[in-house]
């Protein structure tokens, strides 16, 4: 990113002169997509791609963007003039100003995130046998007279590289690298179910380490089975149940209830914002077994060292043993939200303005009940055995275990969040499967319901967040399970 | 356009032998050009950090390439392309595949005149930004004046060069425009519009006149309790669930990589998927319409294709690698709002829908549609703004979960489509499983 100097120093230099203050992001990406479909590579492609995001700030705090892909000082400077003429243009119509930027201390800094394999250590052709060769072994074992198994395999390796200067000297270069396998499922029998498997991390050690491969292989034969068994199952009733989430599940959770609810640009109108706008901190939401942290971890798949505004990210406690005490805050809305600024402004792209995003969210839970086993190894049958044991179910309780993460969505100023699950077993002796349904709870009140937990803490769970437009990836976990008591707030959509 | 020229020239320049393994034998590629304004209005505030005005220009594109020994590649085009061409022709050669059946370069006989470009939205761009603030100032006032006390909204305004080439000669080069917005008021409840055209007076009042009804309608809440009752999918909510459930399973690649309910045999057998009064199908030559264009990147006309025609399936939704694969002809694609049509030959109005709706709600938006199983047809969604009707009467907002299969229900005689003026979408009115909160 140093060849950039020569443009930054212009652009700076063009900003002063407009009377502007310039956050300029440049990107650039390298990304390897492989698809392969039922034992056939469907497509594949390697693409390089960047450009640059220019906000700029008049002294009065009016804002104005621009973007190009064209990397050169023509087109920069180009866009440092329109962006200037927009930020003048909002002072003109009396339009919202902002000036935290201004009060932002400078910094600089170069980081280099840690991988065992960088980007071009294995070729897409090496990338593409190795896909072949697991879409292969698993499809030809599942495939009977009775029922047809089809099976997508993703495989995406991209390496952002992002370089953050602002008017105040601040010049902060990081990359990002991640890397994804899934395989989505389809069963087709007497009716259709899909279902999804995946692992994901920093580079292609999910292709070479044999830990990593098996674990991938386990949840992919966990997930073809779980879709076989869909074909067949019911719809469980709808209603309030005591219900046991796994930890991706569980993810869901931190993520859709409480994770947006905090982001500070959102805090005037969430429901986790008082009147004033200000996060309600001191408030009990949550059981106080409970804690819940936003953290970028290196190696994660949502690993994102600074923000987009080139201000180093932090860990954040959102809630500390069922009280809330902290937000995802950027520059721009921290002080507005009455928090600090804890660097969480993430964008998709150059093109896109940053907004307060998650990055690795995770739900702790005090006194979780220790086993060594792996999860994918516990069967339902099992997990109703601890539960037992335990004494956190009695044989006679209705208790149902959702497994299998497949997204969710909030709606952060009426407090409702949904998330969804591959499917849901009753736990009893000898388990049965139901087809997925909503999860449908309260931000103020689905956590309170969390009691206990079983196993350490899994913080792999892999996804895309989705806000205003713009898709980051994101991860998070939580114990291997999470128990929660039956809650008029918390509904199962079903019959 | 230069880029064009140069792209052109370095392409031709690797269909001669001496450049060995990276002899390319064919291609295609579409590119756009694209220059766009927009505009944000945030907590009845113009612009902000977070909705500042922006201005974009850029080159976005694909190329899709056949090499000498037939093998593929496929990449995107981007401003830098042409003057990086050698060093990324390499790297495209490197992530080559083998597509067995691989489709060929395809150049038809005709294409459709079909108008996509409108200097009212072109204008916009490039010299009378004044109606893009304009009219989210109405936004903000009409809302305002009707009791709804925070208003976010956008606008924005593109226009767009577009080339489509390949190996066969094909050579289209078209302008065109694109006009979006959307309100939403409290945080409740929004809609939204897009078009190659700029919104006209009677939409742009339907939209605000709708929104500022519903939201008014939901603001007293009550709690319902549970059961099979009426439930009415308003045209946008209605769109979620063609978009999830009908096009998921219609698209080629899912049907020929049996990730779809349908198998190419029930498309060879026309199998009755849904009621036999109603009909999709895909038009992508209505003019200004978004959905609408010329030609596929591939090369493939806009056209019409009915997917499903009086309740039997007609094709799947092919692309040419697709279409070969199934043994059919290509089709249009999808391509965005106004480029899908639904309907039943059997249309209700919405006040007779309303009217036979003894307890039922209207659902005016849902969590949840991109969690569900497309292929099952089972869905589960939460709607935090609905509306209880009750003998026809309109009583007020409610949370409810919904729950069913999509297919069941376009099968069901109790089904009804309607159509409400300016929607290009219809509403659907069904029976299905609802939890309340009581």
């Amino acid at each position: 990113m140093e060849c950039f100097n020569g443009i930054i120093h212009k652009a700076l230099k063009q900003g002063e002169k407009l009377g502007v203050y310039l956050i300029l992001r440049f990107q650039k990406t390298r990304a390897k997509y492989i698809t392969v479909s039922n034992g056939e590579t469907d497509e594949m492609s390697y693409n390089e791609a960047g450009g640059i995001g220019i906000q700029a700030f008049t002294k009065d705090g009016g804002c104005g963007f621009a973007s190009t892909e064209k990397i050169d000082e023509e087109s920069c400077l180009k866009m440092v003039n329109m962006a200037a003429n927009i930020a003048h243009q909002v002072d003109k119509r009396g339009g919202k100003q902002n000036k935290e930027i201004f009060k932002v201390p400078a910094i600089k800094d170069i980081i280099n995130a840690d991988v065992k394999y960088p980007f071009d250590y294995l070729t897409i052709e090496k990338e593409e046998a190795y896909l072949l060769s697991l879409n292969k072994e698993i499809i030809t074992q599942y495939n009977s007279m009775e029922n047809s198994i089809a099976i997508e395999t993703l495989y995406k390796s991209i390496e952002d590289q992002w370089r953050i200067v602002r008017s105040d000297g601040t010049d902060v270069t990081y990359n990002i690298p991640r890397t994804v396998v899934s395989n989505l499922i389809t069963a087709k029998g007497v009716n259709t179910a899909t279902t999804r498997a995946a692992i994901s991390g920093s580079d292609a050690s999910l292709l070479i380490d044999t830990e990593k491969r098996n674990r991938l292989i386990k949840r992919t034969k966990n997930s073809c089975k779980l879709a076989i068994n869909l074909l067949k199952s019911p719809k469980i009733k709808g209603g309030s149940y005591k219900i046991v989430l796994d930890y991706a599940l569980a993810k869901g959770l931190a993520h859709e209830a409480f994770g947006h609810a905090v982001e500070s640009d959102g805090m005037k109108t969430s429901i986790l914002g008082n009147e004033k706008g200000f996060l309600k901190k001191g408030e009990e939401v949550a059981s106080p077994i409970v804690t819940i942290i936003d953290e970028s971890i290196e190696g994660d798949y949502a690993y994102q060292p600074y923000s987009a505004n080139g201000v180093k990210r932090d860990r954040v406690k959102i809630v500390d043993k069922g009280i809330l005490v902290g937000a995802l805050a950027d520059v721009f809305s921290a002080e507005e939200a009455g928090v600090s600024i804890t660097g969480a402004g993430r964008a998709e792209s150059y093109r896109h303005i940053p907004l307060p995003r998650m990055s690795n969210i995770r739900i702790e839970v005090e006194n979780s009940i220790p086993t060594t086993r792996d999860i994918e190894d516990i069967t339902p049958e099992e997990l109703y055995k601890i539960l037992v044991e335990s004494n956190l179910a009695a044989e006679d309780e209705e208790v149902l275990y959702l497994v299998g993460y497949k997204g969710g969505q909030v709606k952060p100023s009426q407090g409702e969040f949904v998330f969804n699950c591959s499917g849901i077993y009753m736990l009893k002796e000898g388990c049965s499967l139901y087809q997925p349904a909503i999860f449908s709870g309260k931000v103020l009140s689905a956590l309170k319901s969390i009691t206990a937990a079983i196993g350490p803490l899994k913080l792999d769970a892999q996804g895309t967040c989705g806000k205003a437009g713009q898709s980051v990836p994101s991860s998070g976990g939580a114990p291997y399970f999470i128990l929660l008591e039956a809650n008029k707030d918390v509904i199962i959509g079903g019959e | 356009m230069e880029y064009i020229k140069n792209l052109e020239n370095k392409i031709k320049e690797y269909m001669v032998k001496s450049k060995g393994e990276l002899q390319i034998k064919g291609w295609y590629y579409g590119a756009n050009k694209n220059t766009s304004i927009k505009i944000g209005l945030k907590n009845n505030q113009l612009g902000g950090a977070y909705s500042c005005p922006r201005a974009e220009e850029s080159i976005r594109g694909k190329i899709y390439i056949i090499w000498n020994d037939d093998r593929r590649s496929i990449a995107i085009l981007q401003s830098n392309t042409a003057r990086n061409f050698d060093k990324m022709v390499e790297l495209w050669r490197r992530a080559s595949y083998v597509e067995i059946e691989g489709a060929d370069i395809y150049a038809a006989q005709k294409y459709p005149q079909v108008k996509l470009f409108d200097e009212e939205v072109n204008h916009l761009i490039y010299s009378d930004q004044d109606y893009l603030f304009e009219l989210l100032d109405e936004y903000k006032n009409e809302f305002g004046s009707n009791g709804i006390n925070d208003v976010n909204g956008s606008v924005s305004a593109s226009s767009f060069q577009q080339y489509i080439c390949n190996s066969k000669g094909l050579r289209i080069c078209n302008r065109s425009t694109s006009f979006s917005t959307f309100i939403l008021g409290d945080d409740i409840y929004g809609r939204s519009f897009i078009s190659r055209k700029k919104i006209c007076k009677p939409k742009k009042q339907q939209i605000i006149q709708d929104s500022i009804t519903r939201i008014n309608q939901l603001k007293t809440r009550i709690k319902i309790s549970g059961g099979e009752m009426e439930v009415l999918l308003l045209p946008q909510v209605m769109e979620s669930f063609i978009q999830h459930y009908l096009l998921n399973n219609l698209n080629g690649s899912n049907v020929v990589n049996k990730r779809s309910i349908f198998s190419l045999d029930n498309f060879n057998q026309e199998v009755e998927a849904i009621r036999k009064d109603m009909s999709l199908c895909i038009n992508t030559i209505t003019d200004y319409n978004q959905g609408s264009y010329i030609s596929t990147f591939e090369g493939v006309p806009g056209g019409e294709a009915f997917l499903i025609k009086n309740g039997k399936l007609k094709t799947p939704i092919l692309d040419l690698k697709h279409g070969k694969k199934a043994n059919r002809k290509a089709t249009p694609v999808p391509a965005g709002k106004g480029s899908i049509q639904f309907y039943s030959n059997d249309m209700v109005t919405l006040q007779e829908a309303i009217e036979q709706m003894d307890k039922g709600i209207i659902v005016c938006d849902l969590l949840g549609m991109h969690t569900q199983d497309p292929t099952s047809g089972n869905y589960s969604l939460t709607s935090p703004n609905s509306i209880y009707v009750e003998n026809g009467r309109v009583i007020g907002g409610c949370k409810a979960v919904i729950s069913g299969n999509i297919f069941k229900d376009l099968r069901s005689q109790h089904t009804k489509l309607g159509k409400i003026n300016f929607e290009e979408i219809p509403f659907a009115l069904i029976k299905s499983k609802v939890t309340g909160e009581k």
